[in-house]
């Protein structure tokens, strides 16, 4: 045996138990998830029938489930742009030299160590049409426009936020943008610390005000990080199970039924496990096709950026 | 200029962390509540609804939950507790208060002991009996649906 054999051998060695592991535990089950889209695989009967892709035809064909795709997009359109960007803001804010950030930043990363069960408990309780303290709060401010005389910019104070479709939807992303804050923050700050000082100072020499050095010098070397927020948090929302099983359990009127709540009702409800498998197909598949657009336009932009 | 601006960046901090924090002391707040009680308001999340005794009345005195009698002769103990109310209740009719009546006799010397109850929470009567004699040992304990033991 040469040595450049042994060589391999080792390292093939070093290798294999992160590769079994991987194998055993993620690559395993999907190709099993993928035998069984191909399949009539209800879990209580006996006989499984192989139908091809008549899984995925059914699919295609099912308003319900296209309904789901479509509040998952909206999902993914609507809480992935506002959690990005509020990151990135609060990021920028925590960054500056002052007193206390630290503070700051612990306290915006305490949301994402709770258990989102016990969370999605709490947003119930916040969001309830009596004594909620969502409606509270409008109260108050109702209460304040009182005191002052103001007409007009008065809120109903008993409002049902799980029970109207929007307020439902828009609920769900207020979770989502208040939970994964702190992680999103944490990571764009340890892009913001990596940019150079001497960067700044040059700015500063040019004349550029605050929003400049933000605009061309923080944006521009922030592109690999918001690259990387941007894709975790699409795929984070594209999974997005807990807060809709504890809040609204794809209701009201299946406006907040998403994809994966969908596939679990499917499995787990219905007991269709061959349907439920070509759903995770066609959820992995949305997931690819839209990681692989933000890389191209990020990457397409940061070339640009280049250019100029 | 820089003040207004570190002041703003401060307020802003400051605004964003409340929006963060007050779902979390809400969960805590919450977490006080007997559990069938009802969602707490925003001034009372931090007050809830509890039991506490009050005194000793009657043939003993005292504010201690515990009391410790002799059963030598009749005597009518009377125990008082109050329910302290959190601003989610506070505006409903009250309850009726309640009242119980128990009689524990000696068997040795006849004598009855009439403890009567006002109010949320019941006595537990103990006979004891060791080298000092024998005595019968009272301890308040308000209503266990409330969460509070507050002596």
């Amino acid at each position: 045996m040469t040595d450049r054999s042994k060589h391999n051998w080792r390292g093939y060695a070093l290798i294999a138990p992160a590769a079994i592991y991987l194998a055993v535990f993620a690559l395993a089950p999907i190709v099993f998830a993928g035998w069984m889209s191909l399949h009539r695989w209800h879990l209580l009967k006996p006989e499984r029938p192989f139908v091809g892709l008549a899984n995925f035809i059914t699919l295609a064909q099912d308003p319900f489930f296209r309904n789901a795709v479509w509040n998952t997009l909206v999902f993914v359109a609507v809480g992935v742009p506002l959690s990005v960007v509020s990151s990135l803001l609060v990021a920028a804010l925590v960054s500056q030299p002052l007193r206390g950030v630290g503070l700051f930043r612990t306290v915006f990363y305490v949301p994402a160590v709770c258990s989102q069960v016990a969370i999605s408990m709490v947003w119930t309780w916040i969001l309830m049409p009596t004594n909620g303290l969502a409606n509270s709060i409008l109260a108050g401010w109702n209460a304040l426009l009182d005191g002052v005389h103001v007409q007009g910019l008065h809120f109903a104070t008993d409002t049902n936020f799980l029970e109207r479709p929007g307020f439902a939807m828009a609920s769900l992303v207020a979770m989502f943008m208040w939970i994964g804050l702190g992680p999103r923050m944490i990571i764009f700050v340890a892009g913001i610390q990596n940019i150079p000082e001497t960067l700044y100072e040059a700015a500063v020499l040019d004349g550029c005000t605050t929003w400049r050095k933000f605009r061309h010098v923080t944006l521009p070397l922030l592109l690999p990080t918001t690259l990387f927020v941007l894709v975790t948090t699409t795929i984070a929302a594209f999974q997005i199970f807990t807060p809709v099983f504890m809040l609204t359990r794809g209701g009201p009127q299946r406006s907040t039924d998403v994809v994966l709540y969908h596939i679990y009702a499917e499995a787990w409800q219905k007991l269709e496990a061959g349907m439920a498998s070509a759903m995770s197909f066609v959820l992995l598949a949305m997931i690819l096709v839209v990681s692989a657009a933000q890389f191209r336009m990020l990457r397409h932009g940061d070339g640009e950026e280049a250019a100029e | 200029m820089r003040w207004l601006r570190n002041a703003t960046v401060y307020a802003l901090l400051t605004l964003i962390a409340a929006s963060t924090i007050i779902p979390l002391v809400w969960m805590v707040g919450t977490s006080l509540h007997p559990s069938m009680a009802q969602t707490p308001t925003l001034s009372g999340i931090l007050r809830p609804d509890k039991s506490r005794f009050v005194e000793w009345t009657g043939d003993a005195k005292g504010l201690s939950p515990e009391l410790t009698v002799a059963p030598d002769h009749s005597q009518r103990i009377e125990a008082t507790f109050v329910t302290i109310e959190s601003e989610s209740t506070k505006d409903q009719p009250p309850e009726p208060t309640r009242e119980q009546t128990q009689v524990y006799r000696d068997a040795e010397t006849g004598a009855e002991i009439t403890i009567l109850t006002h109010g949320a929470g019941t006595v537990r009567a103990t006979p004891i009996a060791d080298e000092a004699g024998r005595r019968l040992r009272l301890r308040a304990v308000p209503d266990s649906k409330y969460y509070f033991e507050n002596y």
